[in-house]
């Protein structure tokens, strides 16, 4: 086991790496100059000339990637064009916004999907199954954005029961930060909550259906004690997986929700950030999505080989 | 016969489908003695499994509707209670499947599975369910089977599989086992050594047997009488000498003459010509009426009797067999 772990911490080192390249070569063929952008209609050719020296832009693209390569390395992910802050910094400060909206968003999912996939299951071909599986599947059509606007639009403009934006840190005043939380949370964490749904219910149908089943029944046992015993610590494995597919998208910062709600998470800085053609901002907020879901990956399989004896790693 | 242990009066099995009403299981009798090995014979789709399902109320209703009676100490176990039955199943009467492949549940260790049984019906908790399971391990020759209980299947080999499984039947000494084509998934060397070991534990506890099968050979080796289901119909029910000696009925002889005889290479074997009957579009007259080489206009007007010409020989078929020509 110690082995695996240690193995896929190397492969992922590797996977960043190829993120890094890729995206540095990215950003750089875009068209757009973030020293031009940055100074806007200050322009000045002697500050212009100074601003390119100082952050290295006039040295080969190589030469550029492998200095950044090396203070990344240290945890230095340079600083930011438009506004002179270090990016880790930058990163490191928006975080708690993404991780309240990653896991708030997370908790609707499974307090929606998990228990409506299993029942449906359980009762497949009731009014039950065929309700929740209609609406979820409007819930994984339905953009989280628009999902959001329509939120915004019901909730705050029409009823005024919540503020449309923004974000308060819990430490300053909790009940305003929930509030501001929950439209977000809801917009984002009904559409994971759908996906989620759809795959517990097929799961758990699929598990109904194995002989083992059938064999558990023959014996005596109840159908909630083959349902808590032997149905659902087969499906767990599938659902695993989609849980941590869904998690790894959330800590990635919910780009286009975040802006709708101005919420100051990952996705919204990445989103400025190239708007601003803001190289090392950009940089860094990818860097930090990748690892996000690469160390989600790697939990996912430590998580399979405690769920299903036949998966070990030695 | 003395007392019969279970004894299964006109029990039908209709699925309801989006087509319409499809019986597979069309009023079927038969008894079983104690400590009997009844073999239940047809082809898939025959209705052998499902009839066997629908007595220990395992099939799903609906869409299945289940008809006739099933009378197994003094109580019709097709109206028991979901509570009631919960305490015969695995208890007194053991169902045992096919595929040892599957019958186990893959992320729970033989142990776990094994006990539960023995825990629920027995009363049996912590170390001594454990002995017992070992000692069942033991039992159906696990060898080792202190260490092996805390594996997991996939660690466990075919026939081993199967030996757990019938372990996990016989776990309480069940009044009746119904083997559902228990060792057809097996080869032929494991699949004698299975049945074997199954005959000896049912002298050992005296239990009835009933043995689901297609394989005649198998039904040669094991059963004292026959059932011979066909769409869902008993066609022809005889001790098991009886019924490879006289073959009353059309649909056993075609049976038969499909199996391969050693020695004899030259021969091509012999196939029923045509496909069992549709269960949503059921032929008149007699179920076999189509692919009988002997039909006669009666067998497509009229349905035959489970006639009895000879006492212990049912056989579903207007004529008798000296008449039968082709």
């Amino acid at each position: 086991m110690t082995g695996f772990v240690v193995r896929r911490i190397g492969q992922m080192a590797l996977a960043l790496l190829g993120v890094s390249v890729i995206v540095f070569a990215l950003i750089h063929f875009v068209p757009g100059d973030p020293v031009r952008t940055a100074l806007g209609t200050r322009f000045d050719p002697d500050v212009y000339e100074a601003l390119v020296r100082r952050h290295g832009l006039d040295r080969p693209l190589v030469i550029q990637y492998f200095s950044w390569l090396g203070s990344a390395l240290q945890g230095d992910l340079g600083v930011s064009f438009r506004s002179g802050q270090p990016v880790t910094g930058l990163v490191l400060e928006r975080l708690p916004a993404t991780l309240t909206l990653a896991g708030a968003a997370l908790a609707v999912a499974l307090v929606v999907g998990v228990p409506l996939g299993v029942v449906s299951a359980v009762r497949s071909g009731s009014k039950l199954d065929y309700i929740a599986s209609a609406v979820s599947q409007v819930g994984v059509s339905v953009p989280d954005f628009w999902a959001g606007i329509m939120y915004i639009l019901l909730f705050s403009l029409t009823l005024g029961w919540l503020p449309p934006s923004g974000y308060v840190s819990p430490l300053v005043d909790f009940t305003g930060w929930l509030r501001h939380l929950v439209l977000p949370a809801l917009a984002v964490g009904l559409v994971s909550g759908s996906i989620i749904f759809r795959f517990v219910r097929s799961a758990v149908l699929e598990a109904l259906n194995q002989d083992y089943v059938r064999m558990a029944r023959a014996k005596g046992l109840s159908r909630r004690a083959v349902l808590f015993d032997h149905v659902l610590p087969n499906a767990w494995i599938p659902i695993v997986t989609v849980v941590g597919l869904q998690l790894g998208f959330l800590l990635g910062g919910v780009v286009v929700v975040e802006i709708i709600f101005a919420w100051p998470g990952i996705g919204r800085l990445a989103y400025l950030a190239v708007g601003d053609r803001d190289f090392t901002v950009l940089q860094g907020s990818v860097l930090y999505i990748a690892t996000m879901f690469l160390v989600i990956n790697l939990v996912v399989d430590l998580l399979y080989a405690w769920l299903d004896p036949r998966v070990r790693y030695d | 016969m003395t007392q019969p242990v279970l004894s299964v009066r006109d029990l039908s099995v209709t699925f309801r489908t989006r087509e319409g009403p499809a019986k597979v299981v069309d009023r079927i009798s038969y008894d079983l003695g104690p400590g009997e090995t009844l073999a239940i014979v047809g082809e898939s789709g025959s209705g052998k499994s499902v009839s066997s399902l629908a007595l220990m109320q395992l099939l799903p209703t609906p869409p299945a509707v289940v008809e006739g009676e099933a009378i197994f100490e003094g109580r019709n176990l097709l109206t028991l209670d979901e509570p009631e039955m919960q305490k015969i199943r695995g208890n007194r009467i053991a169902m045992i499947f096919q595929d040892p492949m599957t019958s186990l549940n893959p992320v729970r260790t033989i142990g776990h599975q094994l006990m539960e049984p023995i825990e629920l019906h027995l009363g049996l908790t912590g170390r001594a369910a454990r002995e017992r399971a070992i000692e069942l391990l033991h039992l159906v020759g696990i060898p080792s089977a202190e260490e092996r209980i805390d594996d997991y299947p996939h660690q466990f080999s075919g026939g081993m599989r199967q030996r757990v499984v019938i372990a996990m039947g016989i776990s309480c000494e069940p009044d009746i086992l119904i083997a559902d084509e228990a060792t057809t998934a097996l080869d032929v060397t494991t699949q004698a050594k299975i049945i074997d070991e199954i005959k000896g534990l049912q002298e050992r506890l005296g239990m009835s047997l009933i043995w689901i099968t297609h394989d005649l050979g198998v039904v040669a080796g094991v059963a004292d009488r026959v059932v011979v289901l066909y769409a869902g119909h008993i066609m022809e029910e005889a001790d098991v000498d009886d019924l490879f000696r006289v073959r009353r009925n059309p649909y056993t002889r075609g049976l038969l003459a499909s199996l391969p005889v050693p020695g004899r290479t030259s021969r091509r074997l012999e196939a029923i010509p045509g496909l069992p009957p549709d269960p949503l579009r059921p032929p008149r007259g007699c179920p076999f009426s189509p692919r009988c080489p002997y039909v006669a206009d009666v067998c497509v007007r009229e349905e035959p009797a489970l006639r009895e010409p000879v006492p212990g020989h049912r056989s579903k078929c207007h004529f008798d067999p000296e008449d039968l020509h082709a």
